[in-house]
């Protein structure tokens, strides 16, 4: 018991030694002789564990950060994907309204009184060129009103329910129009070939017909009032022998993109 | 003796050094102290004069790696090594989690020891709150790292054959 309050004592006087050396030091502290060489010979030790310890840390946060990253970048994507269906609504708007407003605005040239109405269906096989569309009876709609498109002709109503109408295009085999050619003011007809183009028909041989000549409703038919744009003439076709010439005529609107188009319902052909 | 105090004076030194360049980043305000842990399995194991004097030789390194006033945790670390060894023949070191709450208890009253230290020298002003708050957090780590650190004091030992004869060790007499 005495040899360790003797030791405890030696001890703790040198500790408070220490303690109290410093006070009279006029640096404050020194670590002296002893404590340079233990700090020394510590310092490589120390470095190198802080360096181990940077290395690490380093990792981690670029582990951490590659974490958060992936979190982003997740989040990034559907804030893209939101926003890039939000742009497609968007200019799906912006085209609808464009075509609305050339719709309404070829409807100010128009004759009588025009409904506006969608394309709602077409006929699947291709063999009819036939559309439906989403005004019937119910919004004044009757058989044969023309149909138009803001660039012209597409077709006459086919049938008709309270609701919807089936438009015969044009196009349709069993259309035919009665038109002129605007330039030379030859009357001639169009009718429908199942495709694409039109066929332009009675055309006298001693008539000049231009490709690229536009080719107007005649008001003739009792169907299409006067002037409505149908098609450009596209080919001049001569037959040897035969009586009248014949072109094909492309229409001037676009019949397989059509989304919405004006009906014409009390259209008079002789205005 | 010359491979037993080598081996001690390494651990202490490599407690120092990872206290100083790893366990001081720990992002929770404390950290553990493995040098508080080498000297109280010291204590505990070797009794009070071992447990002394690595107490001030552990407390003057960490005095000069900290920067400390040089003697502040040498006088700390001290005391805690003299209470430890003082306690030894009463704390039953076979028992699983004596090292663990004799850590709790050590790194208690390390932290109340060198606080009276720095406020009796007026070396700084101390928070007491805030010393609550990191020895909690540092009894708690040293509570964890307490039984492997005895481990090693134990492999130590047994390593350098040493054998006391007679000599209480946490009530057992080895001889």
């Amino acid at each position: 018991m005495r040899r360790r309050l003797i030791l405890l004592t030696i001890l703790a006087l040198a500790a408070f030694g220490l303690l109290t050396s410093q006070v009279r030091l006029p640096e404050r502290r020194a670590v002296g002789p002893v404590g340079s060489w233990v700090l020394s010979a510590l310092g490589p030790a120390q470095t190198a564990l802080a360096r181990a310890a940077d290395a690490v840390g380093r990792f981690w946060r670029l582990y951490t950060e590659i974490g958060q990253l992936r979190v982003e970048n997740r989040r990034l994507r559907e804030e893209v994907e939101r926003l890039s269906e939000q742009v497609t609504r968007l200019r799906e708007q912006a085209q609808a309204t464009q075509r609305l407003e050339r719709l309404l605005a070829f409807r100010e040239h128009l004759p009588g009184r025009a409904v506006g109405a969608r394309v709602i269906g077409r006929d699947s096989t291709r063999w009819f060129a036939v559309i439906l569309v989403d005004r019937g009876s119910n919004d004044g709609v009757r058989r044969n009103a023309p149909v138009v498109a803001s660039e012209g002709v597409v077709g006459r109503v086919l049938a008709v329910t309270p609701t919807t109408s089936q438009v015969l295009l044009i196009t349709d085999t069993r259309s035919a129009i009665g038109v002129i050619l605007q330039q030379s003011r030859e009357a001639a007809v169009v009718d429908g070939q199942g495709h694409g183009l039109l066929r332009l028909k009675y055309v006298a041989r001693s008539r000049q017909i231009a490709e690229g000549e536009l080719v107007v409703t005649s008001g003739l038919s009792g169907i299409f009032p006067r002037g409505l744009p149908v098609g450009t003439v596209a080919t001049v076709v001569h037959e040897q022998g035969a009586l009248y010439q014949e072109a094909t005529v492309r229409p001037s609107a676009n019949l397989d993109h059509l989304e919405e188009v004006l009906i014409l319902v009390d259209a008079r052909p002789d205005r | 003796m010359g491979l037993r105090l080598a081996l001690l004076a390494g651990c202490l030194l490599a407690g120092a050094v990872i206290d100083g360049a790893w366990l001081s980043r720990l992002p929770l305000g404390a950290g553990p102290d493995l040098l508080l842990l080498v000297v109280l399995a010291v204590g505990l194991r070797r009794g009070f004069e071992s447990g002394a004097v690595i107490g001030v030789v552990a407390g003057y390194v960490r005095d000069l790696l900290s920067g400390s006033p040089l003697g502040v945790f040498a006088l700390s670390y001290l005391a805690v090594g003299a209470m430890a060894g003082a306690a030894s023949p009463m704390v039953d070191l076979q028992q699983r989690a004596m090292p663990a709450a004799s850590a709790l208890v050590a790194t208690l009253a390390l932290a109340l020891i060198s606080a009276t230290t720095v406020t009796v020298t007026g070396v700084v002003v101390v928070s007491w709150s805030l010393l609550a708050a990191d020895s909690a957090i540092a009894a708690a780590m040293n509570a964890v790292l307490a039984g492997p650190v005895d481990a090693l004091v134990r492999w130590i030992d047994r390593v350098t054959q040493r054998r006391y004869s007679g000599r209480v060790i946490g009530h057992k007499v080895l001889r």
